[in-house]
């Protein structure tokens, strides 16, 4: 499987394949077109590289800590007022007892975007650094990390639905903190930095 | 090795390196496969990703698999409107009474000055599983008439608009949401769960099995099976 000088790629054929409807072309896409099966725009052939994925996943990284310090929902009813961050919402789902809809929140909002940010991270480190071994695992990590990325809006839904049905004037309101935009747009920025990421880049010849 | 095939009299001949889809090239490494015709759910023999794109078996069975489709969509689309219709979760605190529609939380965040929320909801919720519906019962309808003439525009637009809307439509973790938002609400006030929710549920498992049944990559090779 090491031996990939031998292995038959598109590239390696001077094929192309249309992004849409995967029908296989001969031309090795020097000029752009249309698909003749779908009509799909085919813009020339470029090997997308580290960068966009790498700022899109810095810009995540960099607003990842705010957004878990700053208030996702602010809660007031009759005799209390509270706001909570989202490490505090999981820990407050957990004190009430309901630890199973805790695990589900914190795996959701807290493990998969950290593992994503990390994993992401580890991918594009090891293309960078031209690994040749755990390519199957990587592909693996990479599918993976594509599915899961949706489950982190959890958070941001929750705080939407409760922010718009609690609104009884003195008898409670809950409104949605700055937290839940700013955690929305960091799992946004990591579902974008991950599509962004060419998975082929893995299977790369080594030096 | 692709096997060095003459290309047969199809007007897409000029452009494709063989007949078909006989050869895929993998999306997660680039390897070329080679897939015998009918085979379901393959994987690449290089990084054993799966090889959605591979054409559906084709013949009688495809014909019902259409016919089911539709009826699965037609259900669909009846829940789709239970779910706009009904309230979705709605709450009672000390004898006061609050429900809300799907598009009826969006436009009160939207009023309440959380904009960029209440866009985001909009997008995902509301927006991406009306299109994504409807541009699926278009594709399948379109689909199901394949082959009496040219492919059609709106086929192929349907088709694309399916394939793009797919990963923007959150149904599913709506659901989740409602679960937790239930819960977290539960010390406070009573929170009942509205008819929409359960529409929506259906909805979500409805859609499901026909993506599962007709995922919108192995549509495309429909369009060349009659040509």
């Amino acid at each position: 499987m090491s031996a990939s000088r031998a292995v038959v790629t598109l590239r390696s054929r001077g094929l192309r394949q249309c992004g849409a409807c995967a029908l296989v072309l001969r031309d090795a896409g020097d000029t752009p077109g249309l698909c003749p099966r779908c009509g799909a725009w085919l813009p020339r052939a470029t090997r997308h590289g580290l960068a966009l994925p790498a700022a899109l996943l810095l810009a995540a990284l960099t607003l990842y800590l705010p957004s878990n310090m700053m208030p996702i929902m602010n809660t007031r009813t009759g005799f209390e007022e509270r706001s909570d961050t989202i490490l505090s919402g999981v820990i407050a789902l957990f004190d009430s007892g309901a630890w199973v809809l805790a695990l589900i929140v914190f795996v959701a909002s807290v493990m998969i975007p950290l593992l994503k940010l990390g994993l992401l991270a580890y991918l594009m480190l090891s293309v960078r650094l031209r690994w040749a071994h755990d390519r199957r695992r990587r592909t693996r990590i990479y599918r993976v990390l594509e599915a899961v990325g949706r489950w982190s809006m959890l958070d941001v839904f929750v705080v939407g639905l409760l922010a718009a049905l609690v609104q009884l004037g003195p008898a409670g309101e809950v409104q949605a903190g700055p937290g839940a935009v700013a955690f929305g747009i960091v799992v946004w920025l990591t579902l974008w930095a991950t599509r962004s990421f060419d998975p082929r880049l893995i299977w790369d010849d080594p030096r | 090795m692709p096997p060095a095939v003459d290309p047969p009299a199809d007007p897409l001949a000029a452009h494709t390196a063989v007949p078909t889809a006989a050869l895929l090239g993998c999306p997660f490494c680039d390897a070329l496969n080679r897939l015998p015709a009918g085979i379901d759910e393959p994987r690449c023999w290089r990084c054993d990703s799966p090889l959605d794109a591979v054409a559906l078996p084709g013949g009688g069975a495809l014909d019902s698999r259409l016919s089911a489709v539709l009826a699965l969509l037609a259900a669909a689309w009846v829940s789709l409107f239970a779910a706009h219709y009904f309230p979705l979760v709605a709450l009672e605190l000390q004898g006061q009474h609050n429900a809300v529609s799907l598009a009826g939380a969006v436009a009160t965040l939207w009023n309440e000055g959380r904009q960029p929320l209440a866009a985001a909801l909009f997008v995902t919720l509301v927006a991406a599983p009306l299109g994504e519906a409807a541009a699926m019962l278009i594709a399948v309808v379109g689909l199901h008439h394949r082959g009496r003439g040219p492919t059609s525009r709106w086929l192929l637009a349907a088709l694309h608009v399916w394939q793009a809307l797919r990963h923007w439509n959150l149904t599913e973790v709506l659901i989740l949401a409602a679960g937790v938002a239930l819960v977290k609400l539960g010390e406070l006030a009573t929170l009942v769960i509205g008819p929409a929710l359960v529409a929506l549920m259906a909805f979500m498992v409805l859609r499901l099995i026909a993506l599962r049944l007709l995922p919108p990559e192995r549509a495309w090779p429909l369009l060349e099976a009659t040509a």
